[in-house]
């Protein structure tokens, strides 16, 4: 599983310029078609955002006109050409729902995510090198078995399951420590409302470190089992300098290619964990709107995630490609 | 092991780092718990609600945080007692003429808006034509479409002469819906001015608002300091907040968790005996419930026993196809109980050359009971032949289709005039079935037109006796609705038709 | 066999082999229909509910026997049509190189910058929740990494001298990336079978849980664990037994990941 890490396709040194050129232009290729995508999507869903504006008590005549004023009777391509050129110039619309910007709307929401990844990545990182280093030296051994069982079972768990366990050991019914609702109040920095985030950013630190130590730990053994590494030790080379010259940058590479990894998924992707808590993230206000056909909001919040996704991906590739030692080329 | 001082710092420091992270966080956890005690005086709800959300009483899309909003920061001319009755509130009187065309309404004197000025004629006639206005359709413009906008007339600072377009008997009881809240002139719903128990602080469409006691208010000051009311759309949250202290009061109870929250220490359930119903709807205007027969059949398909025992888990009252609860102030309406009878359900669908039906029944995830109920009754069905598949729809989709759902689910709760305006006779927005019954819509005219309290629950008898006979619902049962709250609070009431949610001025801490 | 002496796959496959027998036989055994209304909602075990009831007055055992069928075979399916789609890619992508390469990972990545959830939420929105239209949808999301981690491996393969040797005698193409290449990266392929075996049972039960999956009254051992979910305090059967199947399941395709992983790094 561990060797298993997604392989980024790394150009030769010297053509540096050029791959990231390339990665860039390939990068707004697949912007573009996103937005196309999804705003073909979000056109084909069933129901009427003029009727989820109006409800149950509208009549004909008050959703024909509502239906223009939001021009949803205009050609597809001239919607989506508005759109986009709102986008060009920064403007994301308004949403419908809400009658405030859409920027407005989604600023908190991923403001929030955002804290709750950098704060678990903060925690996990180092608790995944440490675990990864202890149990790839100790392999075989009852610790590292357990530790991996461990992992295992808590991988395996759905993000809900987990989330429902956190929230009931330390939360509801044995102990009281920690709010069970993670909604944030507004106008307070996310950082004076701690206590609220200690939940989530648990439950993704849990996720976090379980897939990301076990990254470590193969790659520190498979350094370890190297004919380079026992060289080295032959020669007599002091292992904590072994360890720090040579294993722990090719631990790194695998370990920083999965928190790039991580941290561009878990923008879109805690929906899961964001619910359980109540947590205000991007990814529960794109599924909110979704139900209610907020259209502009969905849209933007797709492209939010994609833009975020991409660059992560890019600055990931990037940071992979320049801290991988010389003599592995990148290849495992 | 020295070679591994340096690698053992750097996991110290990791560790020691970690530590930290994780420490600060619950210290900021025990703090907060700590300031909760001491700022007890501000009452914390959970409620559900969406992006939706407004200030704004009369554009809203009704749901329930924009409802515990608006019903605290303004007042209605009328407001419901915690049984159907009605009491004035910013009214001090309604006087009708002879046919109840024309409706004098005197104001009680002395009542202060949040901005400091004095409430009057002028806000009421400003309110009644925004709830009104053509141009922005809103759920109060459907109750009081009698009114002629144009014929709201000032007598006095005091005193509006309402000339309506056709008579209307219950006038006054109609004001103390929650849709017709008095606002101020030049409305607006960014810095909300209304007359009511609590003035506005702050708000977070989708997230939070923040409400202060409104000290000069004419009913006596609220009983706690400030309201925050936190938009909570999940309902397991909203249980675990209320349970691990976050809030002091949550809406959304499911019934099946009810008994449970029941029996925990430090928490207390209000169980409103609403007039909710959840109505299993037939169009009667196609096939196959076109034919009373098999409407009949399907009534008698349902064991309403089971159905409240199992969908509302025993939180509720058995139905008779007839809507309403109990009839402030006219009293039950003495027809025999319906009860299950699968062969006596066989035959009449047998007659109707209907054996072995199949049909969809559409239902949505909106108030606890609807998905449970659809289920129930699929079950039920089998007994009959008769096989019901249950189309749990998301709310977009199932809306997107409504009032065109040959057999569905809804949910309705509302005094019975306004309820039969909207849902049983044409041309009302909820009317599902398309029932259009000569002799129902004759009475309910007149029922409308009557401001003789007698004749008029003589007439509303009448017309739930032809419900039960002929209608197109399956009113199988009467859903509580059930609020559960922190036992630091007290003066919370059950209601009817209104919740402890909207008079929250009445809560406060032991 | 080898394999046999490799501890992570007999636990592995018996973890798998045994939820996917409960699944398969669990209908057979179940003493009530999932379906039937027996008792009042909640109660404890009782002299016709072995489990006791759930939100409903369900019988808890006979829901969470026949709650496993839909799940597995949604979950072995999903797993297949990521799998298929994946190595198809992959492997077309590392062996033609080039534009082909480029255009197919760039669809790829197209498809990994979409959320998963999103995704399968969009197109459930617009279609109507169906099963196969779950399964192919959770296929879907499950491609991409696949995709991505049979190229790594194939561009390991395809440089090889019989790669080479059957691309110059020009032998079809289809051969040479089924024949030639697909047997040389199996075990990466199986490594990847465990791991989106779990992934899509999570998936799946993650969709129950927003609300997106299977639909009542259908008996899923996800819509029961979202069901029952408040009352654990009284009927912790009701969801503890789906969640315990789930994750045995789900430990299982992990362990048959690791398994082979092993495996593999023994014989490389």
């Amino acid at each position: 599983m561990t060797s298993a890490a997604p392989q980024t396709g790394l150009a030769v040194r010297g053509k540096s310029v050029s791959w990231l050129g390339k990665r860039l232009a390939a990068s707004l290729l697949t912007l573009v078609l996103i937005t196309m995508l999804v705003f073909a999507a979000t056109r084909l869903l069933p129901g009427d955002m003029a009727l989820m504006i109006l409800g149950k008590d509208a009549t004909a005549e008050s959703l024909a006109a509502l239906r223009a004023q939001l021009h949803l009777e205009d050609p597809l391509w001239r919607q989506y050409t508005a759109w986009i050129a709102g986008v060009a110039t920064g403007d994301l619309g308004y949403s419908v729902i809400s009658r405030v910007e859409v920027a407005a709307l989604l600023t908190p929401r991923l403001q929030a995510t955002l804290s709750l990844i950098v704060l678990s990545l903060a925690v996990s990182v180092p608790l995944a090198l440490v675990l990864g280093f202890a149990t790839a030296r100790r392999e075989g051994s009852v610790g590292d078995k357990l530790v991996l069982f461990g992992s295992v079972a808590i991988n395996a768990l759905p993000e809900f399951v987990l989330g429902m366990l956190l929230v009931i050991l330390l939360s509801t019914n044995i102990w009281h420590l920690f709010p069970a609702v993670s909604s944030l109040s507004p106008g307070q920095p996310v950082l004076h409302q701690l206590d609220k985030l200690v939940l989530p950013g648990l439950c993704l630190v849990l996720l976090q470190v379980t897939y990301l130590y076990r990254l470590v730990r193969a790659a520190v053994i498979d350094v370890m089992t190297s004919e380079y590494f026992h060289f080295a030790r032959l020669k007599g080379l002091p292992e904590g300098l072994i360890l720090r010259r040579h294993v722990l940058p090719n631990a790194i590479v695998p370990a920083v290619i999965a928190i790039g990894t991580i941290f561009a998924y878990s923008v879109g992707g805690m929906v899961v964990v964001e619910t359980v808590f109540s947590y205000p993230g991007i990814g529960s206000a794109l599924t909110q709107a979704v139900g209610t056909r907020d259209l502009p909001v969905v849209q933007a919040a797709v492209l939010i995630i994609a833009v975020i996704f991409l660059i992560s991906n890019l600055v990931t590739d990037a940071l992979a490609h320049s801290i991988t030692p010389p003599g592995k080329g990148g290849q495992k | 092991m020295t070679k591994d001082n340096r690698l053992n710092v750097t996991r110290r420091t990791m560790l020691l780092g970690t530590a930290a992270v994780l420490g600060s966080a619950a210290l900021t956890g025990l703090s907060t718990g700590m300031a909760r005690a001491q700022d007890g005086d501000v009452l914390r709800l959970a409620v559900t609600g969406s992006n939706a959300d407004s200030l704004d009483p009369h554009r809203t899309q009704g749901q329930l945080t924009d409802i515990v909003r608006f019903t605290n920061l303004f007042d209605g001319l009328c407001e419901f007692n915690p049984d159907t009755s009605v009491a004035n509130v910013l009214a001090e009187s309604f006087t009708p003429n002879e046919d109840a065309t024309v409706w004098t309404v005197k104001l009680v004197s002395g009542v202060k808006t949040h901005a400091g000025g004095d409430f009057g004629a002028d806000d009421v006639i400003y309110s009644v034509k925004r709830i009104l206005d053509p141009a922005n359709p809103t759920k109060g413009g459907s109750l009081i479409g009698f009114i002629d906008a144009e014929k709201v007339e000032k007598v006095d600072d005091l005193t509006i002469r309402f000339t309506l377009a056709t008579p209307y008997g219950p006038f006054r009881e109609i004001w103390a819906n929650r849709y017709l809240r008095m606002v101020t002139q030049d409305f607006d719903p960014a810095a909300p001015v209304g007359t009511g128990p609590f003035k506005f602080l702050s708000f977070a469409p989708g997230q939070e608002s923040m409400f202060e006691r409104f000290d000069d208010y004419f009913r006596g000051k609220a009983g706690v300091a400030k309201v925050q009311i936190t938009n909570i759309s999940d309902e397991t949250a909203s249980i675990n907040a209320l349970r691990g202290g976050q809030v002091d009061m949550a809406y959304k109870i499911p019934f099946a968790e009810a008994r449970i929250l029941e029996a925990e220490p430090g928490i207390k359930l209000l169980n409103n005996p609403s007039g909710m119903s959840l109505p299993l709807y037939m169009r009667t205007d196609i096939a196959p419930f076109n034919d009373v027969r098999v409407r009949q059949a399907f009534r008698l398909i349902a064991d309403r026993d089971m159905m409240v025992r199992a969908a509302l888990a025993g939180y509720g009252e058995v139905g008779n196809d007839m809507q309403g609860r109990s009839i402030a102030p006219c009293g039950p309406t003495e027809v025999e109980q319906r009860k299950q009878d699968i062969e006596a359900a066989k035959k009449l669908l047998e007659e109707a050359g209907q054996s072995g039906l199949s049909v969809e029944l559409a239902t949505v995830n909106g108030t606890s009971g609807m998905v449970e109920c659809a289920q129930v009754f699929a079950e039920q069905a089998k007994a009959a032949g008769v096989t019901v598949k249950v189309n749990v729809l998301e709310e977009a989709a199932y809306l997107a289709n409504y009032g065109e759902w040959a057999f569905g689910v809804d949910f309705l709760n509302d005094t019975y005039l306004p309820l039969v305006a909207r849902s049983l006779v044409p041309g009302g927005s909820f009317n599902n079935t398309h029932w259009d019954d000569a002799e129902f819509n004759a009475l309910f005219a007149e029922a409308s037109a009557s401001s003789d309290e007698a004749k008029r629950c003589e007439i509303i008898s009448k017309m739930r006796m032809i419900e039960h006979e002929r209608g197109g619902n399956i009113i199988w049962g009467f859903a509580n609705i059930l609020n559960a709250y922190s036992d630091r609070l007290q003066g919370l009431e059950t209601y009817v038709v209104d919740s402890a949610f909207y008079h929250l001025r009445k809560v406060s801490f032991v | 066999m080898r394999l046999l002496r490799n501890p992570s796959l007999v636990a592995g496959f018996v973890m798998v082999g045994g939820v996917v027998a409960l699944a398969a036989m669990g209908p057979l055994l179940a003493p009530h229909s999932p379906s039937a209304i027996i008792d009042a909602p909640y109660m404890p075990t009782g002299p016709r509910t072995l489990l006791g009831s759930d939100n409903l007055g369900r019988d808890v055992l006979s829901r969470f026997l026949w709650g496993g069928a839909n799940l597995v075979w949604m979950a072995f399916g999903a797993t297949f049509i990521a799998l298929t789609l994946g190595a198809a890619v992959g492997i077309s992508a590392a062996y033609f190189k080039g534009w082909t390469d480029e255009v197919l990972m760039r669809v790829v990545d197209l498809k990994m910058a979409f959320p998963s959830l999103v995704f399968v939420l969009l197109f459930v929105t617009m279609l109507g929740t169906s099963l196969p239209l779950l399964v192919l949808l959770c296929g879907l999301s499950l491609m991409p990494g696949a995709a991505r981690v049979l190229r790594g491996a194939a561009l390991a393969v395809v440089d090889k001298d019989f790669v080479q040797w059957a691309r110059s005698v020009e032998l079809p193409a289809h051969r040479i990336l089924f024949r030639e290449i697909l047997p040389n990266i199996t075990s990466p392929l199986l490594v990847e079978t465990g791991l989106r075996l779990m992934w899509s049972i999570s998936l799946l039960a993650g969709l129950s849980y927003l609300g997106y999956g299977i639909q009542p009254p259908t008996s899923d051992w996800g819509l029961m664990i979202y069901e029952n979910r408040n009352a654990l305090r009284v009927q912790p059967l009701a969801v503890v037994c789906p969640i315990l199947a789930i994750a045995v399941f789900a430990i299982g395709g992990n362990l048959i990941a690791e398994g082979f992983a092993r495996a593999f790094r023994q014989t490389r």
